[in-house]
Parts: C-alpha cells; sequence; structure tokens
C-alpha cells in the first residue's frame, strides 16, 4: 500500500464529501420546511464500531448524535447476524446513544461488503410532529416524557429491505400530521442510503481492505490533529458553575458545575456536583452533554478540520448519572437545548481565562425561541410563526464581540426578513435594532444585544416562549464587564407591562406590542484600559451612550 | 460576422482572443495580470496581439474583469452613506444572524461596508403590499446630509423597508438630497433590486454605491484608452448572470458584473454545446489559482438568482460556477497530521511554479505534472520554458516529509488534486440529482486539458471535449456573449387567474423599466420566468412562462394557470424528487431582454502543417502506473484519430492524454476523447 498517504486524503475528502451529499439528498426528498428551510439536521458516516467518519450538519448542537447512535445500536444488538444487510434502524430515545428530544429522530443504515458490516451512515432529523400533548411536541410545562410524544427504542424500521408496515401504521395512528412525519422518515432512510451506496462504490474502487485501512488511518488523523493543538493549550485544572434560571413550570435556579482538566494526553470534563433533574422540560440528555462538551472542544482545538472520532479520543467526559444533564427516563427533555448551551457554557467559561486568543467573553446564551399563533387578518387563516433570536457574543482579546449573531448551538440558522415576515403573519415588525442597555464594557466590548418589536394586527395572538440567561447575565472576561439580559416583554393597551422567561400561549390583543430583547455580550479586559479613540467612536456610533462613556469607561467629552 | 476583441482578466494569466470578420481567423495570446492596474494588462494586450487594423475595424470589445470584485475584498470604494427605515438601521450588521464557522466560537462576523454612524433612519414606512403606512417626514434629511458631508460621503445608499413594492419614497429622498446640494452617486434599492429580503437588498444596494465609482472610472478610463488605440466600436462587459452589457449600462448597475469572472467559460460551454448538440456537458476550467466547474444543460448555464461576495449577499442573476482554490499553482505540503494536501494557496503569477524559473521554490500542481513529464519539456504559455529539475529540486522536502520518492509524490499530488476537483463536480451535478457520468467533460482553461482524462478517468465518465482555443477559452467564450438585460420584482399572489393579469402587468412594466436603461429592446429577444413554491415554504424554484411578443415587448402571458402548475410541479419533482399537496404560490416576476451579437464561428489561422514529428517523450501514465513513452505532437499537426499515451502541445495549453484514451478531432476543430474500451 505504497499511496497510502494519497488514499487517505483522497478518501478522507470522499467521505467529507459523502456527508455533503447525504446533506443534499435529506434536503431534496424531505417535505417539511424544518429540515429544508431550517436544516435543522445532521447526517454522516461512522466505521463498523460506530467512530465517527465524516458529519455534515445544518446545526452546531447534533455533533455526538451520529456515533453514539452507532454505539447505542451494537449494544441493542450485540450478536454477529442481528443486524443484517437491508435492516434500517430508527430510535429518538433521549436517554441512549443519539438521543436530544423526541422530535429528533435517528434513522441508521449498516453498510455491508459482502455480510460483513464495515460502516453505518446515518441521519437525525427534527420531524416535523411525533405526537404528545401539544401540536409540534415541544411545550415549556411538559412533566413527563410521555406528554412529548411516540418514542421508538432502536427498532427495525425496514427487515432486510422490508418495511415494517405495523410500525408504520402506529406512527400514522399518532400523529397530526401524518403524510408530513411518514414523508419525514422516508426522507431520512433516502439520505442515508445514498450515502451508504457511495460508502460502497469507494470500496469497490479502492477495495475493502485500503477503505476500512483508510478508515482506521483518518481516525489516527483526526487524533494526531488534534494531540498538536492540544500541546498548545494550557495544562491545568479549570472550574466555573452558572446557572438556568427556570424550568417553566416553577422550578430553578438549576447549577451547572464544571472541572475541566487539561494535560497534554487529553482534556477531561467533568459535571460532578452539578443539580439534579427539573420538574419542567429543562432536562438534557447525556449524548446532548457530549455535543455541547465535544463543540467547545472542537473550538479550542482545530475548529476548521471536519470532525471525526479520533479527534475525540483525547477527550473523557465525567457526569453521574440523574443530573440535569444526564437526565434520566422519564424526566421530559423537549427543551434540553438551553441547559446544553450552558453546559457549554460554564466549560467556556472555566477556560476562556487561560485561552484569550481562542475564546472570548460569555454570550447571550440562548436559542431565544418565540412562538406567535392567530388568525390572520387579511387571509382569515390561522398562522404560526416560530423563530430564534439573535443577541450579543462577548468581547474578545483585540476586537469587540459580535453583535445580533445566533447562540453558539445555532450554526446554518437565518432569521426571517421583515419584508417575508410581514406578509405572512398577522404581525408587523417595529423594530429589529440594537439596544443600548447597560452591560458588556471592557476594553473591547460586548456585542450589542438586539430589541424585536411585534406589533400585532391580528384580533389576537398568542405566544408562546423560552428562554435562559433572563436573570444572571452573560459573563465578562479578564476583567470586563457582564454583559445584559434576554428576556420577553408585552406592552399591553392600558400602559401596563408584563415580563417573562417562559410561558405558554399567553393572549395578546390587537394592537399591543410584544418586545423581545436579548443579552449584550460580556465585556473582555478593564474598560478603563479602551484607548480614548475608541470610546469616541462608540459614541458616534451610538455603541455606546454618553451616560455608558461616562460611567464605566471614565470618559470625559471634550470642552 | 462582425469583428471582435476579448479580454479576460484572470488571477494569474489576462487573455485575449481576436476575432477578424475579413479572414475568419482567430488569433489568441497569454500575459501576465497587473493586480495593481489592471487596465495597463489589457491595454499592453491588445497593443501588442492585436493589428491596429483589427482594432479599428473591430465592432464589439469584449471584458471580462474583476475589478469590481476586487474593490469589494480589498474594500477599496466609495464612502457610503446608508438611509433606512426607523429601526433599521443595523440590518446591514445583524445580516442573517448566521455563522459561517459553525464550530469556531472566535469567528468574527464581517465588517459592515458601512460603519453604524453613517446609516441613518428616516420617519417612514410602507406595507409589504406597497401601501403607505406612515407617510415620509423628510425634515431630519438637512442634518443627515451636513453629517454625511462631515463624514466625507461621496455616495448615498437608500434602502427603505419594502421599498421594493412602492419606491415613492425612495424616489423623494433621492429628490430631496439632490435639493439640498449632494452631488455623489445615489443607489436606491428598487432600481437595483426589485425583491424582497431587506438585507440582502440593503446590501447588494450598498455594494452598488460602494464599487460604482470606481468602476465607472475604470470602464471609462479602458475605453478611452482604447479608443486611442483606435477601436471605434461598441465596448461591452459580463454579467455575473450571463451575457454582456455595455460600459455605460454597467456604470448604472456595477454590481451585476461582480461575478463575471468565470462567465466567459460558461458562455462558451453554452455554445459549444449547442453547435454540436450536446445536452449535458461540465465545464473544468483550471487556471493558475482556481478550479471553476458548471453544469451546462440543453446548451445553458444553470443560473442562480442570488450569489455571494465575501460572505454578502448580492441580489441579481448568477451564473451558477462553483470554484475551489485547486490550479496549476496550487502548493502541496504537508499537514500537522501527516497527510499531504494541495491549494488553496497558490504560487499565483509571481514568483509561479517552481518550474518556470520565476524564483518560485514552493512544489506546486504544475511542478508535479512537470516532474512527471506530463507537460512534455516545451514552451508554455507567455514563453514560459519548463524546468524540470527545478521541479523535482522543489517536490523533494514534501517527498521526504512522507518518506516517498518524488515520482511517488508526484503522482500523490495529481490524485490529490484530482480528487478535490471530481469533488466539486460531484457537487454541482448531484446536487441538481444529475449523474456525472452521463455528461461530456469540457476542459479547458490553462491547466485543464492536462487534467482532463485524470478527471474523467476518476468520475467515470466516457467522453471528454477539447474545444479549440482552449487555454483562453473564457476570452473565446466572451466573444459570443450576447447583451442581456434583467429584471424582477417580488409579487406575492396565489396561482389563479386573476394573479396572471397582475403577472402580465408586472413582466410589462419590468420590460419598460429594461427598456428605459437604454437596452436595445426593439431588438431583444424576451423571456419570462415566475419563482414559484408551495404555499408554507420559504424557498422557490423558477419556471419559465410563455409570453407573445409584440413589436419586442412580451405582451401577453400565454400559459394557462394549468399550464403552469404543471410546469411547476414537473421543475419540483425533478429538483426535489417529489411533490407537495399544498397550492403553489407566484414569489416574483422575472423578466429577460436578450439581444444577440451576430454569430461567429471558430477558425483557426492557417498555418503551414508541420512535418508530422515523431517525436515522444518519457511520462508517467496514470493508468499503466509506470513512466511509457508519449508521443508528442503539436495540436495543428493531428490530422485523424490519436490513441494516447501522448501529450498534445499548443500555444496556451497543453493537453495530457493517458493510454486507454483515444482522441478524434472532428470537422470544426475541437478534440473528441474517447475511452478506448468505448471507442472500440
Amino acid at each position: 500500500m505504497s499511496s497510502d498517504v494519497f488514499t487517505q486524503e483522497i478518501i478522507k475528502d470522499a467521505l467529507v464529501a459523502v456527508g455533503y451529499e447525504m446533506f443534499d439528498a435529506m434536503i431534496r426528498t424531505s417535505m417539511s420546511p424544518i429540515i429544508y428551510e431550517t436544516t435543522d439536521f445532521a447526517v454522516g458516516v461512522t466505521d463498523a464500531r460506530g467512530n465517527l467518519l465524516a458529519q455534515g450538519n445544518g446545526v452546531a448542537a447534533f455533533l455526538a448524535t451520529l456515533d453514539t447512535a452507532v454505539q447505542s445500536t451494537l449494544l441493542h444488538y450485540p450478536k454477529a447476524g442481528d443486524v443484517l444487510p437491508g435492516d434500517v434502524i430508527i430510535t429518538n430515545i433521549p436517554y441512549e446513544g443519539g438521543g436530544t428530544h423526541l422530535s429528533d429522530v435517528v434513522i441508521l443504515v449498516p453498510v455491508f461488503h459482502e455480510h460483513r458490516l464495515i460502516a453505518w451512515t446515518v441521519n437525525k432529523a427534527h420531524w416535523t410532529e411525533v405526537g404528545g400533548a401539544q401540536a409540534g411536541s415541544v411545550s415549556t410545562n411538559a412533566s413527563e416524557i410521555f406528554q412529548e410524544g411516540l418514542q421508538f427504542p432502536f427498532i427495525k424500521l425496514y427487515e432486510q429491505g422490508r418495511l415494517n408496515e405495523a410500525l408504520v401504521a402506529v406512527i400514522r395512528a399518532n400523529v397530526r400530521l401524518p403524510e408530513s412525519t411518514i414523508g419525514d422518515m422516508h426522507a431520512g432512510v433516502a439520505a442515508a442510503r445514498v450515502g451508504a451506496r457511495r460508502v460502497s462504490e469507494l470500496v469497490d474502487k479502492y477495495g475493502v481492505d485500503h477503505v476500512v485501512a483508510a478508515m482506521d488511518g483518518l481516525l489516527d488523523y483526526g487524533e494526531r490533529m488534534t494531540r498538536e493543538e492540544l500541546a498548545r493549550l494550557p495544562a491545568g485544572t479549570y472550574e466555573a458553575q452558572d446557572v438556568v434560571e427556570t424550568d417553566g413550570v416553577g422550578g430553578g435556579p438549576f447549577t451547572i458545575k464544571v472541572k475541566v482538566t487539561i494535560s497534554a494526553q487529553k482534556i477531561t470534563v467533568d459535571y460532578t456536583g452539578s443539580c439534579g433533574p427539573a420538574k419542567g422540560p429543562i432536562n438534557c440528555s447525556y449524548t446532548g452533554l457530549v455535543t455541547g462538551v465535544r463543540c467547545v472542544f472542537k473550538a479550542i482545538t482545530n475548529p476548521e478540520i471536519p470532525a471525526n472520532g479520533g479527534c475525540f479520543r483525547l477527550l473523557e467526559i465525567i457526569c453521574p448519572k440523574g443530573t440535569l444533564i444526564s437526565a434520566q427516563a422519564p424526566a421530559p427533555v423537549s427543551l434540553y437545548y438551553e441547559p446544553l448551551i450552558t453546559a457549554m457554557d460554564v466549560m467556556w467559561k472555566a477556560l476562556a481565562p487561560v485561552m484569550p486568543e481562542r475564546l472570548p467573553a460569555g454570550h447571550q446564551r440562548a436559542v431565544n425561541a418565540t412562538f406567535v399563533a392567530g388568525i390572520h387578518p387579511d387571509t382569515k387563516e390561522l398562522f404560526v410563526m416560530g423563530e430564534p433570536l439573535v443577541g450579543g457574543w462577548g468581547g474578545a482579546s483585540g476586537r469587540d464581540g459580535d453583535g445580533g449573531q445566533f447562540c453558539c448551538a445555532n450554526g446554518e440558522t437565518y432569521n426571517i426578513p421583515t419584508e417575508l415576515f410581514e406578509s405572512r403573519y398577522g404581525l408587523k415588525v417595529e423594530q429589529y435594532a440594537f439596544h443600548d442597555e447597560d452591560g458588556g464594557a471592557g476594553q473591547f466590548r460586548g456585542g450589542k444585544g438586539v430589541v424585536l418589536d411585534y406589533r400585532v394586527t391580528a384580533d389576537e395572538a398568542f405566544v408562546t416562549y423560552a428562554s435562559s440567561r433572563t436573570q444572571v447575565p452573560p459573563w465578562g472576561s479578564h476583567g470586563g464587564q457582564p454583559g445584559s439580559l434576554n428576556g420577553l416583554q408585552i406592552i399591553r393597551s392600558d400602559g401596563s407591562v408584563s415580563h417573562h422567561e417562559m410561558c405558554t400561549a399567553v393572549r395578546v390583543a390587537k394592537g399591543e406590542l410584544i418586545r423581545l430583547t436579548t443579552a449584550t455580550g460580556g465585556g473582555f479586559g478593564d474598560p478603563r484600559q479602551r484607548p480614548r479613540e475608541l470610546v469616541e467612536r462608540d459614541l458616534r456610533n451610538g455603541y455606546v451612550t454618553p451616560e455608558q462613556a461616562r460611567r464605566d469607561y471614565g470618559h470625559v467629552a471634550a470642552r | 460576422m462582425a469583428t471582435r476583441i476579448g479580454v479576460d482578466i484572470g488571477g494569474t494569466f489576462t487573455d485575449l482572443v481576436y476575432h477578424d470578420e475579413a479572414t475568419g481567423a482567430t488569433v489568441e495570446a497569454k500575459v501576465p495580470t497587473v493586480p495593481q492596474a489592471p487596465d495597463d494588462g489589457v491595454i499592453a494586450a491588445v497593443r501588442d496581439h492585436v493589428p491596429r487594423a483589427i482594432i479599428e475595424s473591430a465592432e464589439f470589445f469584449l471584458h471580462g474583469t474583476t475589478v469590481g470584485l476586487n474593490a469589494l475584498l480589498e474594500r477599496r470604494g466609495a464612502t457610503v452613506g446608508l438611509l433606512t427605515t426607523r429601526g433599521f438601521r443595523d440590518v446591514l450588521e445583524i445580516r442573517r444572524g448566521d455563522r459561517a464557522a459553525m464550530y469556531n466560537l472566535f469567528w468574527k462576523q464581517p465588517e459592515p461596508l458601512v460603519p453604524r454612524r453613517r446609516r441613518r433612519e428616516v420617519e417612514e414606512r410602507m406595507l409589504f403590499d406597497g401601501r403607505v403606512l406612515r407617510p415620509l417626514d423628510g425634515s431630519a434629511l438637512p442634518e443627515i446630509a451636513r453629517d454625511f458631508a462631515t463624514e466625507g460621503v461621496d455616495s448615498i445608499a437608500v434602502c427603505l423597508i419594502n421599498g421594493y413594492a412602492n419606491p415613492a419614497h425612495e424616489l423623494e429622498i433621492e429628490r430631496l438630497l439632490r435639493q439640498l446640494g449632494f452631488q455623489g452617486t445615489i443607489s436606491l434599492s428598487h432600481r437595483i433590486s426589485g425583491e424582497y429580503r431587506e438585507y440582502e437588498r440593503t446590501c447588494t444596494t450598498v455594494i452598488d454605491a460602494f464599487v460604482r465609482a470606481r468602476m465607472a472610472y475604470y470602464l471609462r478610463r479602458l475605453d478611452e484608452r482604447l479608443r486611442e488605440l483606435g477601436f471605434r466600436g461598441t465596448s461591452l462587459i459580463a454579467r455575473s448572470g450571463g451575457g454582456s452589457m455595455s460600459f455605460a449600462e454597467a456604470e448604472q448597475r456595477p454590481f451585476e458584473t461582480i461575478m463575471s469572472g468565470p462567465v466567459g467559460g460558461a458562455e462558451g460551454a453554452s455554445e459549444l454545446a449547442r453547435f454540436l448538440e450536446l445536452p449535458a456537458l461540465i465545464t473544468a476550467d483550471v487556471g493558475g489559482t482556481s478550479f471553476d466547474t458548471a453544469l451546462i444543460l440543453d446548451g445553458q448555464p444553470q443560473v442562480l438568482y442570488e450569489g455571494q461576495v465575501d460572505h454578502m449577499p448580492v441580489q441579481s442573476p448568477w451564473v451558477d460556477v462553483r470554484s475551489i482554490g485547486a490550479g496549476g499553482g496550487s502548493i502541496a505540503y504537508v499537514d500537522g497530521g501527516g497527510l499531504m494536501r494541495v491549494g488553496p494557496r497558490s504560487a499565483g503569477a509571481v514568483p509561479g511554479p517552481a518550474a518556470y524559473g520565476k524564483g518560485g521554490t514552493e512544489p506546486t500542481l504544475t511542478d508535479a505534472a512537470a516532474a512527471l513529464g506530463m507537460l512534455g519539456a516545451g514552451q508554455l504559455a507567455s514563453g514560459i520554458v519548463l524546468d524540470v529539475e527545478r521541479a523535482t529540486q522543489a517536490l523533494q522536502p514534501v517527498a521526504a516529509a512522507i518518506g516517498h520518492e518524488v515520482e511517488a509524490a508526484a503522482v500523490g499530488v495529481l490524485h490529490i488534486a484530482t480528487a478535490a476537483m471530481a469533488n466539486a463536480i460531484r457537487e454541482v451535478s448531484v446536487e441538481q440529482g444529475l449523474d456525472p457520468r452521463e455528461f461530456a467533460l469540457l476542459p479547458f482553461g490553462g491547466a485543464g486539458p492536462m487534467m482532463a482524462c485524470l478527471l474523467a478517468q476518476e468520475l467515470g465518465m466516457r467522453r471528454i471535449i477539447v474545444p479549440c482555443l482552449a487555454g483562453n477559452f473564457s476570452a473565446w467564450g466572451l466573444l459570443g456573449a450576447d447583451m442581456v438585460h434583467a429584471a424582477a420584482r417580488t409579487t406575492l399572489l396565489p396561482l389563479s387567474q386573476a394573479s396572471l393579469a397582475v403577472v402580465e402587468r408586472t413582466a410589462q412594466q419590468l420590460f419598460e423599466n429594461i427598456a428605459a436603461r437604454g437596452a436595445g429592446a426593439h431588438a431583444a429577444e424576451n423571456t419570462v420566468r415566475l419563482d414559484m413554491r408551495y404555499r408554507g415554504q420559504e424557498h422557490w424554484i423558477s419556471v419559465p412562462v410563455s409570453f407573445s411578443s409584440v413589436s419586442g415587448c412580451a405582451s401577453r402571458l400565454e400559459d394557462s394557470v394549468t399550464a403552469i402548475a404543471a410546469a411547476f410541479e414537473n421543475e419540483y419533482r425533478r429538483t426535489f424528487g417529489g411533490k407537495l399537496d399544498e397550492p403553489a404560490e407566484i414569489v416574483a416576476v422575472r423578466a429577460g431582454a436578450r439581444v444577440r451579437l451576430p454569430q461567429r464561428r471558430y477558425r483557426a489561422a492557417a498555418r503551414p502543417p508541420s512535418a508530422r514529428s515523431s517525436q515522444s517523450c518519457s511520462a508517467y501514465s496514470f493508468h499503466l502506473r509506470r513512466r511509457v513513452p508519449f508521443k508528442l505532437i503539436a495540436r495543428e499537426a493531428i490530422s485523424g484519430p490519436l490513441a494516447g499515451p501522448a501529450i498534445v502541445t499548443e500555444s496556451t495549453t497543453t493537453l495530457y492524454l493517458d493510454a486507454s484514451w483515444r482522441l478524434e478531432p472532428l470537422a470544426t476543430g475541437e478534440l473528441s476523447i474517447q475511452r478506448v474500451e468505448d471507442a472500440c
């Protein structure tokens, strides 16, 4: 195998390309906007044992969901012959590998070469609807998993190429939009099969031994690339903690604690000491936690190279069972992403003091998902608007934070343009702009949070909202100030104002205002060290008010 | 037929082709690009390579340039002030909120072209259907104009929320600014784009305002200098969306030229596909720094209706050409994990590959090919003589780092570059639900023919067409770029009989707008497309509809609701492999007008037939996996079928014909290449 090093590079690129191809196939065959518009899904390839080889993502929060799904599948089907060519496995169990919340369903296709299992192609996608108490299968007030929808416990959707009709009938009978849900299911199978076919073509071209050797080599390569970066990180032990403020049903705050130990050999991330489960749906599965930790691990090692399992060999994650971030059945998990992001954020916070060139100060740390439903005043039809909201990122060594960006769990996520929004929903956007709340001062400023005003033009509308960072602001770094808070206000016709952190279906009347505010990011460095000309430029740009300039930066206006 | 001159500026070389009407002859030249003063390179190429008589008799000068693009990339443009609706001045900075590098927590959003202090708000508000919610209050404008003057603003962009649906307020602001004495350029969003999505339209308007003065200066100066050389014809520049536009129109709509770089090649490929009746073609344009590939179906390039430059969207038609940083100058290296990589860093024109002997020491794709004998041993473009010894030396350290001989390392470099290019080709074809194996490959650019057999082999493609003037094919393609105009307007409507009347009216207005740009609408072929989607979707696909044409203006919609619905469903099925049960809706109306340039065909200048040489050289065969003797032959000496292994040289490129491939010259001059097992 004299051409090893070249073949390996080529097979590496080919596997990454398989990821892209499955991504396209998913978009092309999907029938639901959350897949082909929001790209709330991930596709990938693992080796026979479930080591991640390549992954294509729409959002960051799926980084540990494919390989761990394969690993758990192998525990359910341990013996040779348990999985056969033509089988397709389906799972959405939150508490095992691949699990997040029930809406995210994993489809797994084993790839065989002459009865030898050589790889898996996998996808995980947010299905439109999996049943449960609320339409869309997500709520802010579930207290048990059973209210959140159907569970598929690692069962065979296809057996040797034969569709499991009984299972499909059960799904059909239990969801509100069966055509759409069954469509999502078939799209997942089609995408995984496209990947399987391309892996088989690689085997035909290079031979099975070469391809399997290249897979192993690829994992070793990921490990080497990561080890090289690891050596540049400061060895030591770093700790931090923070909270998720509320669980939607009156509980909270919930503390998440971490101890990160870095050596040249590995990074150990230990969440021992984090609080127990919540009653409301803000519990996060262990897979969700692994995803979060991997995202930060990747950010501090090599964010630009495609992720593979070898990169994560140097990562050890410790978390006792049954915490908020290692949820056990039957904890509700709809809003798992808020604690997931918090787990990411505390690791990030622990390391930021020693990695100023890799990690900025804290950001808005929330998806800020908002849903508004009502009857459109022109068409008289039901509209349901749902979107995440951008906020401020933290200041960093040498530069100010980004203003108005989606949080770290998002990725290829786009806001809804006002011009499109107003043509579709019974709401008018009155402003979508940076606010000037206090917070985020620093030698390098935190990026600005935004204020988004929806004026209700329908007769009435109902707003559902879930966020965190509603009481404790994003942290500053190296002497920078903390940022500001996320939150929702409803400004009534009579001038009264109500404040919300999590709420379900609150009525808002025509002419009243829904005001969403997101956090400004934390500052980096002592604000008094910010050069006068930059403070003056900020004043001209309106990034700071004269009052903030005087109070936070000690700026004295020239006479 | 009309005599014409085409000049295409690339990252490494500036290509020139002219076509002489009197003799039918076509002549080509390649000169190094002058990045600091691109017009100098253009003028030098024309002055040194085109006879005065041709310049004087030429009817068209066709130009492909990256001047606008570079102004944007290097942030060298006007000082722009932006006026927008109260509550929306941060749209330009927030963008769509997406983060391009998902796992990089240190990622930085691109700096907006207009800083916040020069983004100012006015009281006014339109609704999405064009109704005025709040009339314009222009009382703040005098103060804003004063502040802009203090800031040195010389170009103002105006983009109001829903301004595309009713331009009254944008027009009124323009009037008031002029009344206040503002003398710089003013870009109004509704003139730039009739489409919704405020960030994309604002960004496009700002880009227009940013590059307009620079582009106008460049075009005027170039036109003047051409006239000094005796040119008396019409100057045209390539459009990002295909075809060309006059310099005068480009001064008004410079954003339409931003991504015109790869358009010449796609135009030439489309023309050739129509001429040779090839239903499906994939281009492989390998230059010094990049690899561009495009899909040509039924003689047409694929057009997208929005593009991106440097993470900034541009709302204008866009030929779908995918680029990756892999070309003849791409540098090979060994990364921290011990794998060999090729590109995207390039040795460019200076210092260039080591084999050029101009001071380059890092090993490039060209060096690997030279070391393997794939380029023969002769002259390259621009009088460069290959130095195989230097190429081999440059490869030495990389070979040592991975523990291989130079020859094996060079083979690896070629394999890696091939695989990367093949992945890009798969992306353009597979994304459309198409299998590249069904396509013919059209290689061009200085290094295209060198890579052709490797790429076809990698992708399982059976047929390659090497065009005439392959090394300068983009410039040749420019010569055939018809004048094209386009306009679009977002018009949200259910698909119904009543809506079709609105579509018809909108299309007529769009054609009137195009005519008002001074376009020669009288001779134009007009087309209308509808952007459509299923209700509830955000993205759309574009469907052609039939309009009857009366005296050059499209005037009547011929298709019924049923026919349009069927056309949409077919297109949706082709693109996404299924259909939905939701009703269809119309998102936008697109009008296009094409003024055809006179036809021209390639005919090589008559040359004395060189003696049928029996030269050969030793080169590596990827098919046989060892060095074998290759026939070495000049392209003009080919008179009949030729089986590989062979190396075919011409003045601006070199064809590597591996064993197992066989070429046959077509009567029209192209080389048709097929795999031997298929040819038998």
